[in-house]
């Protein structure tokens, strides 16, 4: 019997039946009897389907065997450990592994790519930085001495920073310029020498070697505006 | 939500079978889902219906799997191909009853005590139901296995074809027969239905 003949005799009594489906029953009852006789049988054979529980331990049974035989053949289940079933992705321990290895790779990496000549260099870099510290203070102490020794005037203080080539030359360009580089110009010139050469660049550090006479315009205290009024002239100089 | 985790009730009967065999358990609760209860009935029905025969033939059939999937012929359908086994395993069983009956008590008696206790123990109320599974039982195999593989496993004529290595024409000669047997039956006993 086919499944629309099937749901015909479920679904409708003989009576109901149109010319049609008599029509496709025929061939399988031809009375109202025999229609009922088939009736009751699918009845009878759908109730007894549904009587067909697993109330058995059969399942159990299988379960264990599968067990033994995957066991026995695979020695540790890795892929249950790694991927235990109704866990949440995160809370595997296969993805935690792979989550940890990635943090280690990323932070060893991290730390590979400082290399060690960068090290060397902030440190002196910091030594530098100690150094001017010191410097600095060493220079303000003198400053104030001589702002002390100058005390009559007002503190402004002018350096005019030449162009080590062009010193000794008629043209001077005044700058004021930063208390670092103050430091700088006063520093003796055997430690700018020394600076120079840690940081790689001998060549220029040779130009930069400081003639005798800039060395005594640095050590010369700085007059102070008033006691010399020509400066001023020559910072509105025009060419 | 479960990320990552594969869909079992979406994969065919053939891709649970091949995870199965690489130790998948969730396969293998899938495939058991999916046809123990069928088979539980076709074994039932085909063997007198004795329970604890059914369920010890459902167990046996599904241990063979487990110790050896390559048991599986790849090219077939698992459906048809495990309806073919049970059939098979059926047909051992008639056998050996046969020789049963030869040496000592006849089969006959032992499918009617079989039966008779069966339906006792079966939560069956209506003496329509019990008179319906005697006349199945009466039947003999192979319209008896027809009836079944169509009605209560639910597979198509070309299924149980292969299943039996029968053609199409035999299976709805056979499958008319049995109906028409059982129905013929079922209307001297006139249950108290109404339509």
């Amino acid at each position: 019997m086919e499944d629309y003949q099937l749901k015909i005799l479920t679904k409708h009594t003989y009576k109901g039946l149109s010319n049609e489906e008599k029509k496709v029953m025929n061939e399988w009852c031809a009375s109202q009897e025999e229609f009922q006789g088939l009736k009751s049988l699918f009845s009878a054979v759908e109730s007894s389907r549904i009587s067909i529980n697993d109330n058995s331990n059969t399942k159990k049974r299988l379960d264990e065997l599968f067990e033994s035989k995957y066991k026995a053949s695979n020695g540790f289940d890795w892929r249950s450990f790694l991927f235990p079933s109704g866990v949440l992705f995160f809370r595997q321990p296969a993805f935690q592994l792979a989550f940890g290895i990635i943090l280690i790779l990323g932070v060893s990496i991290f730390f590979v790519n400082q290399s060690p000549v960068q090290l060397a260099k902030n440190e002196v870099l910091k030594s530098k930085k100690k150094k001017s510290k010191s410097d600095a203070e060493n220079r303000k102490q003198q400053e104030e001495k001589t702002l002390e020794i100058n005390s009559d005037s007002e503190a402004t203080t002018i350096v005019y920073e030449r162009n080590a080539s062009n010193f000794g030359t008629n043209v001077i360009a005044p700058t004021i310029i930063s208390e670092e580089d103050i430091v700088k110009l006063e520093e003796p010139a055997e430690a700018q020498m020394e600076d120079l050469e840690v940081n790689k660049s001998g060549a220029f550090a040779e130009d930069y070697s400081l003639s005798d006479d800039f060395k005594e315009f640095v050590a010369t205290p700085i007059q102070p505006v008033s006691s010399n009024p020509s400066v001023l002239d020559l910072l509105f100089t025009t060419y | 939500m479960k990320f990552f985790k594969p869909k079992y009730a979406s994969q065919s009967d053939e891709e649970l079978l091949t995870a199965m065999s690489k130790g998948d358990k969730l396969a293998f609760d899938e495939i058991y889902k999916r046809y123990a209860g069928q088979l539980r009935g076709y074994f039932m029905n085909m063997l007198w219906r004795d329970k604890e025969k059914a369920e010890d033939f459902v167990h046996d059939l599904f241990a063979k799997l487990i110790r050896n999937p390559d048991y599986f012929d790849v090219s077939r359908s698992f459906k048809t191909w495990v309806f073919s086994v049970a059939s098979n395993m059926c047909k051992n069983e008639y056998k050996k009853q046969e020789v049963r009956k030869n040496t000592s008590t006849g089969i006959d008696d032992y499918r009617t005590i079989s039966a008779s206790s069966n339906v006792m123990n079966e939560v069956h109320d209506s003496q329509f139901k019990e008179a319906f599974e005697e006349s199945l039982n009466k039947l003999d195999e192979k319209h008896r296995e027809v009836f079944t593989l169509r009605h209560f496993d639910g597979l198509s004529m070309k299924e149980i074809a292969e299943i039996m290595e029968i053609n199409e024409g035999t299976v709805k000669s056979r499958l008319f027969y049995a109906t028409k047997q059982l129905s013929e039956k079922l209307k001297a006993f006139n249950p108290a239905l109404n339509y």
